[in-house]
């Protein structure tokens, strides 16, 4: 990922769910330049997909009877667009699977079930 | 490890030692315990395959990643995979008669092999085997020898986790198993890489929540000496969080890369 900020980076890390994620996952208390960082990552995968964060969300969802379940579809068609955000923003290893991660984890929090691989190598 | 400690010790450890081998005699251990479960008509209702994933090449353990069973398949060595087989009726009759003739079932309470052949075979199994009742009965049973491979687990030094089954079409072809076998646990058996407490012994309701004494209206209450005493011997032990457990967790995620 380039070394600049995301444009949309202040207008994503105000929305309700990547507050969510930074509280839940403690980032909220980090030094705002390392908590920015990570939000870089949100940010840069929603400018990829050209969706904002509630939307991304939304995407791995389903609403069906009036009850919301995690759509089976949705959440395998991120998983891809995840892995092809990595590929092609140049990551590979451990970088890859850290920032495919961070999404994954931003998800997570917003109540996703979803796994990435975990670094071993 | 005395009995009431492996059960006190038992967690769901989900964070394992991805470079530490199981070794192949503690697998035995964990099926022998299966294989000595308790289990009704005596028939061989669970099935289990065992891959470590260091014999298993790339492209297949791909094969098994999912979005909701990924990063557990690379922390873990060995997988299990659990089933049972819905042919267990299959031999049953002979089974229960082997039972007769060891006099574990004894005329004394009313068993004998024309008892096996003519009522508990034609009238019980027979029909059960042609219900969808079957599947319930071997859930159950499959479920127990799991339990005893859980605890074996435990007592052998390693961690374990029961995870959903997912993929079990990709399992399948892989593994080449048979269409009677119905997919029930991926058990992921290492060495635990968090602390042995796993964060403290999870969260359980007194037992008057969900015993009873002599009928519903009389909630089994606990003689508090008796819980003193498996405090000591290790079947109660110190609840969870730790106060660390946030940064144990923590830690161990940012050593895989994994979401914190």
């Amino acid at each position: 990922m380039s070394a600049v900020e995301p444009r949309n980076l202040t207008e994503v890390e105000e929305t309700p769910e990547v507050r969510r994620w930074l509280e839940k996952a403690g980032y909220h208390t980090l030094p705002e330049a390392e908590r920015r960082r990570y939000v870089a990552h949100v940010a840069d995968f929603c400018a990829y997909t050209g969706k904002s964060p509630a939307e991304l969300v939304r995407s791995c969802l389903l609403v069906k009877d009036g009850l919301t379940k995690i759509s089976i579809k949705g959440r395998r068609a991120m998983q891809e667009t995840i892995e092809n955000f990595v590929a092609e923003r140049g990551l590979v290893g451990r970088d890859a699977i850290v920032v495919g991660n961070r999404i994954r984890g931003f998800l997570v929090h917003n109540g996703i079930f979803i796994q990435g691989r975990a670094s071993i190598s | 490890m005395e009995f009431k400690r492996v059960v006190g010790t038992r967690r769901s450890v989900r964070f394992l030692k991805p470079w530490k081998p199981v070794e192949r005699e503690k697998i035995q251990v964990m099926f022998e315990a299966a294989n000595r479960a308790s289990r009704s008509v005596n028939a061989d209702y669970p099935r289990a395959i065992v891959v470590n994933r260091d014999d298993l090449k790339p492209e297949t353990i791909d094969a098994l990643r999912n979005p909701t069973t990924t990063a557990e398949l690379d922390l873990a060595p060995t997988y299990i995979f659990w089933y049972f087989d819905n042919d267990y009726i299959n031999g049953a009759q002979e089974r229960l008669k082997e039972l007769v003739a060891q006099k574990a079932l004894p005329p004394a309470h009313g068993w004998s092999e024309a008892y096996v052949d003519d009522v508990v075979y034609a009238q019980v199994l027979k029909p059960l085997a042609e219900s969808e009742g079957r599947q319930f009965m071997a859930a159950i049973e499959t479920g127990i020898a799991i339990c005893n491979a859980v605890n074996a687990a435990v007592d052998e030094g390693l961690g374990t986790c029961l995870h959903a089954f997912t993929g079990a079409d990709a399992v399948k072809k892989l593994f080449n198993v048979p269409d009677s076998w119905v997919p029930v646990w991926l058990q992921l058996v290492g060495y635990p890489l968090e602390e042995r407490e796993a964060g403290g012994q999870r969260p359980r309701r007194p037992l008057s929540h969900s015993y009873f004494e002599g009928g519903f209206d009389k909630p089994f209450e606990e003689d508090p000496q008796v819980t003193e005493r498996l405090k000591r011997e290790g079947m109660i032990q110190t609840p969870g969080p730790f106060p660390y457990r946030d940064t144990e967790v923590r830690m161990l995620s940012r050593m895989f890369g994994l979401p914190e």
